[in-house]
């Protein structure tokens, strides 16, 4: 049984939320990217909520700074507000408006994201750490 | 803002919407579920447009097949750039004009693509 079989078969397992918001937070960073080559800086940008939930495909808005505030850190993930609660008890909010929630994943769902944060293994090349 | 620089604008935005479409039918495809219906973001050329529209898959890939097509919600046009080829009740089908709108389409299209 594959790793993703195993998360698959349960899906309420901080490994499932975890591997779940990495897929969201993949998509967000090509928009992101996107929107930098088109220098589209200014102004709110569209965004895929970044919940637990497996089937939300939620957009919301925010601008360049705010999404990389939340990129600083790589146990948070950007919700809609109210979707915050499908993160359960692996989740916290940590910031709160009326276009985003911000939740930072905590236990092993918080290891699970650092781990699987392409920005953190960037970093850590760059530095040249094993 | 010249008429260029706002028709490069336009597509931009809508390329960027387009952008965020595909990430949606991507997450999608990755369920390995079948989905009756995708929803999309309207892809105008309005930048703080997100209002949504429920797409059938295949719907959702027609419209992928043409660079120059993009769905928006009935009204979102704008005329200058674009030309309504098909509507229903949930979204109109726009093609931008030849010339400069259809040229900037088809660049950033193949810029994503690699």
């Amino acid at each position: 049984m594959t790793e993703a079989d195993r998360v698959n078969e349960n899906p309420t397992t901080p490994e499932r939320i975890a591997a779940n918001d990495a897929a969201f937070r993949h998509a967000n960073e090509g928009i992101s990217e996107t929107a930098e080559e088109y220098e589209l800086t200014e102004g709110l940008l569209p965004f895929i909520c970044e919940c637990a939930d497996p089937r939300c495909t939620a957009v919301t808005q925010l601008t360049r700074q705010e999404y990389e505030e939340i990129r600083s850190n790589p146990a948070w993930f950007m919700n809609v507000p109210g979707h915050e609660v499908a993160a359960r008890e692996y989740g916290r909010v940590r910031k709160t408006n009326d276009r985003y929630v911000i939740v930072e994943k905590i236990g092993t769902a918080g290891e699970i994201a650092r781990e699987l944060d392409p920005r953190v293994a960037e970093a850590e090349e760059r530095d040249g750490v094993a | 803002m010249t008429d260029v620089e706002r028709t490069r604008r336009i597509g931009e935005n809508e390329a960027l919407f387009r952008r965020v479409n595909n990430a949606v039918e991507e997450i999608n495809d990755a369920r390995e579920v079948d989905l009756d219906e995708l929803e999309i973001i309207c892809e105008c050329g309005d930048p703080g447009c997100v209002e949504r529209i429920p797409v059938s898959p295949s719907e959702y890939q027609a419209l992928r097949q043409e660079p120059t097509h993009f769905a928006i919600r009935p009204g979102h046009v704008i005329a200058s750039v674009e030309q309504v080829i098909a509507r229903n009740g949930r979204y109109w089908t726009i093609e931008k004009h030849e010339g400069r709108p259809a040229r900037i389409a088809r660049e950033l299209e193949a810029r994503e693509h690699g």
